[in-house]
């Protein structure tokens, strides 16, 4: 499903972040992405979106057998990459409902596929809402405007559940959440999960993964994975901390 | 009163640059309008400045020709406009249109004590290259009028209006304006706020293309305590279109309880546009709010990446982006008749802009 080959990205003053990540997901797949501030976890999920603050130094990243790094922003997106953001930014004065059926109804037409309707609209999104407890006030709001971090968050994976992408890069998705929120999300992003998509989490805490299992846990250190293993690894992470990998790095 | 209004401009001179009221205008523009005034012929005789049954201006309203420093406050009257006099009676509830009958224009408007009052002021569609409009606006105890406009000059035209608006004890006036021109406009306008508790709200949105360059001066007056008045004004300009601003509030010795607000947001859409902005604050009082602010940007990279994330093209990013800065205009004001043609307006002109 999504390839990334030798991925070395940097900053557009110069700086380089990103300096050979590999990391191959499958469907059905949950992979975890751990690693101390500034390894370069939310690089790399905004260098495979295509955020222009960044600049691909090498490698590629290929979705499907498509080439993600040929591709604008949106095309990236339409073909199935979703990017949770760890600080989904505010727009006032564009509706979220309003928002949220543009953004599907734009990656239909990529599809070919006619808009959707209005009844089919409706009821996906009451039952997003439902699965992810929103509160009614919701779909009168601008685009996170005025939104708590934890509404802030629950906004991003209802996007995400609205849009079924086919791998979703959901960059610290759990910070910001109190206990009854984590549960919360965490279900929702199980629930949109089956054996057609992949998801990689982005994470400090252990916390997360004990709603989300993951299948496979990566540590990221100064730009590169340097040590992969399962859920066990997230474990040990949380008992030792990161001094033994960065030593070894 | 054409012949006082042209030896007024005579004496006054075409405005040049140094002229702190036209700093910002491109006064080069009124070359045209010199050779004009010095074609017309003055009448013979004198009408007088103050009204009468001959001038058509309600009485006991006046207009202060004499004592006028802004041609623009002239030029209607120069060229002949003929008076347009209007009087809604006390306690009335209307709606109407107002239309240019020629491309000059004057109307005098009396709104009666506690009348409710919706004006849509057409746009001077003439085809000529300049055109001028003058309104004396008398709005009585508790009255309301709410003004708006929609202006599409051609590029190449160089439009004129003035205001001046009187407000009564309790009164409001809220005037919303949107401008989507490539042409050379300029508003002025003086706002007198002389009743206690009257309320002046101006709104304006601009969007400029092309070599459009549109300028507003307004100064507005409180002259009676406890007033409100605001100044909301939101500008999209493209190419190489060009906008001003110059707001004044000017607060009296004797206005407690004065609250006034001037805000600006300008997004430039191209690198070749530019604003200009300037808040003047005259308070001769302490008891008073008043706040002016300003901004200029481009559209939010990081919010058209968020929207693109999504999955939606650049260019409806920007178009989205662009929709929600405007609008917010249009939806904060009161004024619903018309605002479904406004939005109308607004979407075909942002479809224009953002294909820049």
């Amino acid at each position: 499903m999504l390839s990334i080959q030798n991925l070395k990205a940097s900053l557009n003053d110069g700086t380089q972040i990103l300096k050979g990540i590999n990391l191959e997901v499958k469907p059905g797949e949950i992979h975890a992405i751990m690693g101390l501030n500034g390894s370069g976890k939310s690089t790399l999920s905004k260098v495979i979106s295509g955020h222009p603050a960044y600049h691909v130094d090498g490698g590629s990243v290929f979705l499907n057998g498509k080439d993600l790094l040929s591709m604008d922003v949106s095309a990236r997106a339409n073909e199935g990459f979703f990017i949770s953001m760890q600080y989904p930014i505010e727009i006032p004065g564009v509706p979220n409902v309003e928002f949220l059926r543009m953004a599907m109804d734009s990656q239909r037409a990529y599809r070919k596929e006619p808009k959707i309707s209005d009844e089919e609209f409706k009821t996906r999104l009451n039952s997003s809402m439902e699965l992810l407890e929103m509160d009614e006030r919701y779909r009168e709001r601008g685009l996170n405007d005025g939104f708590s971090g934890g509404e802030k968050k629950r906004n991003e994976i209802l996007q995400m559940a609205m849009l079924e992408p086919r791998i979703s890069f959901l960059d610290e998705t759990d910070s910001g959440l109190d206990i009854d929120a984590l549960r919360i999300v965490a279900n929702g992003i199980n629930h949109i999960m089956d054996s057609s998509r992949a998801v990689i989490l982005v994470t400090h805490y252990q916390r997360l993964l004990d709603y989300v299992k993951p299948h496979f846990v990566h540590v990221l250190h100064r730009g590169k994975i340097v040590l992969s293993g399962g859920p066990e690894l997230a474990l040990k992470l949380e008992e030792l901390g990161y001094d033994w990998i960065t030593e070894e790095a | 009163m054409q012949r006082e209004a042209i030896q007024k401009i005579l004496a006054l001179g075409i405005p040049k640059q140094r002229d702190e009221a036209w700093t910002f205008f491109p006064v080069s523009k009124l070359r045209l309008l010199a050779t004009q005034l010095q074609t017309l012929e003055i009448p013979a005789t004198t009408t007088p400045l103050t009204p009468s049954a001959k001038t058509s201006v309600p009485s006991p309203f006046s207009l202060d020709l004499a004592n006028e420093t802004d041609i623009a406050a002239l030029l209607p009257i120069a060229f002949g406009a003929k008076t347009l006099s209007k009087m809604i009676a006390k306690n009335a509830v209307e709606q109407g249109i107002l239309k240019p009958r020629d491309e000059n224009a004057h109307t005098v408007f009396e709104i009666g004590q506690g009348a409710k009052v919706s004006l849509e002021l057409l746009e001077n569609i003439s085809d000529r290259d300049f055109a001028s409009e003058r309104l004396d606006i008398f709005v009585g105890k508790d009255a309301e009028l709410e003004l708006f406009s929609a202006e599409k000059g051609h590029e190449g035209a160089i439009r004129f209006r003035h205001f001046e608006i009187h407000l009564a004890e309790g009164s409001t006036v809220r005037v919303l304006d949107l401008n989507e021109t490539s042409a050379t406009m300029r508003l002025s306008g003086v706002v007198k706020l002389e009743g206690e508790n009257s309320h002046f709200e101006y709104r304006s949105l601009n969007l400029n293309k092309g070599m459009a360059s549109t300028h507003v001066h307004l100064r507005i007056e409180h002259k009676a305590p406890h007033c409100t008045s605001s100044q909301f004004v939101r500008n999209l300009l493209g190419d190489s279109a060009y906008a001003s601003y110059d707001g004044a509030v000017i607060v009296g010795t004797h206005c407690t309880g004065t609250l006034s607000s001037q805000l600006v947001n300008t997004i430039l859409i191209s690198e070749d546009a530019k604003i200009s902005v300037k808040p003047v604050l005259k308070i001769y009082h302490d008891d008073v709010e008043c706040t002016h602010g300003n901004t200029c940007g481009t559209l939010d990279a990081e919010s058209i990446y968020y929207l693109q994330s999504r999955g939606i093209s650049f260019t409806d990013a920007h178009r989205i982006l662009m929709r929600a800065f405007a609008e917010e205009v249009l939806l904060a004001h009161p004024i619903a008749t018309g605002r479904e043609r406004l939005q109308k307006i607004l979407q075909e002109s942002l479809n224009g802009l953002s294909k820049n």
